[in-house]
């Protein structure tokens, strides 16, 4: 048996490629169908994100030479030509497979490294997979292992811990400042592509009520309009800011548009509630003294872009955590795999012994008719203990010897050295 | 009995390193055990303090160190029911610590005895629930000022942008604040209530109000500061640093009067000689 995983992802493939190569969780039935009949697989577990596409399978270690590479479904499947994606197909079997499975899981094989979609998105798959009973013992085994290390790698690790982009990084904070963002109020002082990105994002955490200040109303309503905001125009005594929990400001103003000691009257009229200044405007709209006044937080690009990079070195720092709880599980599924590969010679000659046994006590009983009911169950018992003693040593020791890797070679050794039959 | 008190403060001590472990290395299992060893301290200052109540037949506030022990049970349990119900793990950084330290100084009190008379009364009902609701309000007022100890250090991270790991497990700044303010709002209702319930126990006592007694005057001094305190913050603009402040120079407040009214300017009932 070979377990193995075949795809390709964001490092091998470009977009377009990817996206010609994609599943929808509607295919799967379909998908495992044809994997099924055509590529001799007898276990299978789909995986397609918007970063990779890939196949888990297990197949038999001898295949009756019919079955196809899986590296052809693609081709196959979505009739694309092989060429299109050959190059940037990989291919893992056994332990680097589950490595490369768990690496997944844990969001270390990501774009981002750390993101936290991706498990769902294992699990979804894996789910959807086991619905068309294309999940057996190896790859449940498998998949329900790298659902575990996820879970430990994002719970002891901080590898997802941290923004790691300006636009979530200032999300971030805002939420480091504020319960919750729902019914918070965002005002959006000029707009520019990164300011949309981070009200995206705020929109995305639950800020509902956003407004964009111009110079003009002309220009206010045209902003608003197309970010689906409440126009509102500048004004010195900043009334605008009032009754807003986060300022976003981003004009092309070459001078500061929020002063301290104004800011300072503004803050007395808004009886000092919390507000929150991004400044991601070169040059900076907003005096740095600003954030001297109580009860005000102020970040320009630079703070931002600061911890952005901190927090990547931090990521870049844990992941050596996280791939140490990897490995342990990869060792862990390993040593569990190749005891699996042992298991059936185990019990085929578990299972010689025992007839072996039984046929020589029924000789021994028949040319011992005097013997009584007690004595005939004593000789049972102790031809029992007598086989289990014998074969529990060369049982543990396979296992173990197994569990390095070789058990299909002890498997088949302990076939020829006793005969024995296949299990079938 | 003391052994109890001792162990109890170990488990303290270690509910606060777990706890610290669990803030830095985000580690869960450090934070299943803190909770745990919290628990068992608790647990162990419960019984000891029960055990009390059954040897003496009375409500056990006897010597100052009964007060104190009586103090850092009820400390230990606002902690542990914030721990429950806010999941605020990171109170206990500071929480355990500071009782584990008021158990330790308890042991210097033993001697400092309650008079006779005062004991009598010990066995009155209104005595017995004027001192929990008491001891309770000062509670929740620690609480609320080792609160603002986390708001300011995280106000200052915001400020200096430079974040710690341990700040990382800290509530929001506005969430800090809301539970300040209803930590206050807890303690005063208990600081009245304790009030009203020690008037009509004087009044049943002795037919007079205490109006001479040092407690009694430091107690009302307890009570208008948190009062103005409430009263300003209903007018709005008392946030962020402002109650962080008031809640802390109020705990200061509390550490003087328990100090000062049961070691220097002691009477007949309140104190302890």
């Amino acid at each position: 048996m070979i377990v193995s995983v075949t795809g390709l992802n964001h490092k091998t493939a470009s977009v377009e490629v990817r996206e010609r190569l994609a599943l929808s969780v509607d295919q799967v039935e379909r998908a495992l169908s044809r994997l099924f009949h055509a590529y001799a697989v007898s276990e299978a577990v789909l995986l397609s994100t918007c970063n990779r596409v890939e196949i888990y399978s297990v197949c038999p270690r001898e295949q009756d030479g019919k079955a196809q590479p899986i590296a052809d479904f693609f081709a196959d499947f979505f009739s694309v030509p092989k060429a299109l994606y050959e190059l940037s197909l990989y291919r893992y079997e056994g332990e680097k497979a589950a490595r490369h499975l768990f690496r997944v899981a844990s969001s270390l094989d990501s774009m981002v490294v750390g993101e936290p979609q991706i498990l769902g998105q294992v699990k979804e798959w894996f789910q959807a997979c086991v619905r068309h009973n294309a999940v057996g013992v190896v790859l449940n085994e498998m998949l329900q292992r790298a659902l575990r290390v996820g879970k430990k790698v994002r719970s002891e690790t901080s590898i997802g811990r941290s923004a790691v982009s300006v636009p979530y990084a200032a999300v971030e904070l805002a939420k480091k400042i504020f319960s919750s963002l729902e019914g918070k109020t965002v005002t959006l002082l000029g707009t520019g592509k990164m300011s949309e990105v981070t009200v995206k994002n705020l929109g995305n955490a639950g800020v509902r009520d956003i407004c964009v200040i111009s110079r003009t109303p002309e220009r206010a309503e045209a902003s608003a309009q197309h970010l689906g905001a409440k126009p509102l125009v500048f004004d010195p005594e900043y009334r605008f800011l009032r009754d807003t929990d986060i300022l976003i400001a981003s004009t092309s103003a070459p001078h500061f548009l929020i002063r301290k000691d104004a800011m300072q009257e503004l803050m007395l009229a808004r009886r000092h509630k919390l507000l929150f200044i991004v400044d991601i405007a070169v040059p900076r709209n907003v005096e740095p003294a600003v954030n001297d006044i109580e009860n005000v937080y102020l970040y320009n690009i630079d703070d931002l872009e600061h911890i952005v990079r901190r927090n990547r070195e931090e990521r870049s720092k844990e992941m050596q955590h996280a791939d140490e709880i990897v490995e342990a599980a990869v060792t862990g599924f390993a040593s569990w795999l190749a005891s699996l590969e042992i298991m059936p010679a185990l019990k085929v000659f578990r299972s010689f012994l025992e007839q072996m046994r039984a046929a020589e006590v029924e000789r021994l009983i028949a040319e011992n008719k005097h013997f009584d009911a007690a004595q005939r169950e004593k000789i049972e018992y102790f031809s029992r203990a007598l086989i289990n003693k014998i074969a529990h040593k060369p049982t543990e020791r396979l296992k173990k010897l197994a569990s390095s890797g070789e058990g299909y070679t002890y498997a088949e050794f302990l076939r020829e050295l006793f005969e024995l039959e296949s299990e079938d | 009995m003391e052994y109890l008190l001792m162990l109890s403060v170990v488990a303290l001590i270690a509910s606060s390193v777990l706890t610290l472990v669990f803030m830095v290395r985000s580690s869960d299992g450090a934070k299943v055990w803190g909770r745990a060893l919290l628990g068992i301290g608790a647990g162990m200052l419960a019984v000891y303090f029960f055990l009390q109540f059954v040897y003496l037949g009375y409500f056990p506030l006897r010597t100052l160190k009964d007060s104190f022990v009586f103090l850092a049970l009820l400390l230990i349990i606002a902690n542990a029911l914030t721990i429950a119900f806010m999941r605020l793990d990171v109170l206990n950084l500071i929480v355990s610590p500071l009782v584990a330290a008021v158990l330790l100084v308890a042991f210097f009190f033993a001697n400092n005895t309650k008079s006779p008379d005062a004991l009598v009364y010990l066995r009155n009902y209104l005595a017995v629930l004027h001192i929990p609701i008491f001891i309770l309000g000062y509670a929740f007022f620690i609480v609320s000022a080792v609160l603002s100890i986390f708001y300011l250090i995280l106000d200052r991270e915001m400020k200096h942008k430079d974040f710690s790991r341990i700040s990382h497990h800290f509530p929001p700044l506005l969430r800090i604040d809301r539970y300040i303010n209803y930590f206050i709002w807890l303690g005063f209702i208990l600081l009245t209530l304790g009030i009203v319930t020690g008037a009509l126990f004087a009044w049943q006592a002795s037919y007079a109000f205490n109006y001479a007694d040092p407690k009694v005057i430091f107690v009302f001094f307890i009570w208008l500061y948190y009062f103005a305190y409430i009263h300003r913050r209903m007018r709005g603009g008392w946030v962020g640093k402002r109650t962080c402040y008031a809640a802390l120079a109020g705990c200061a407040l509390i550490f003087v009067a328990y100090f000062a009214t049961n070691l220097l300017f002691t009477s007949v009932i309140h104190g302890f000689r």
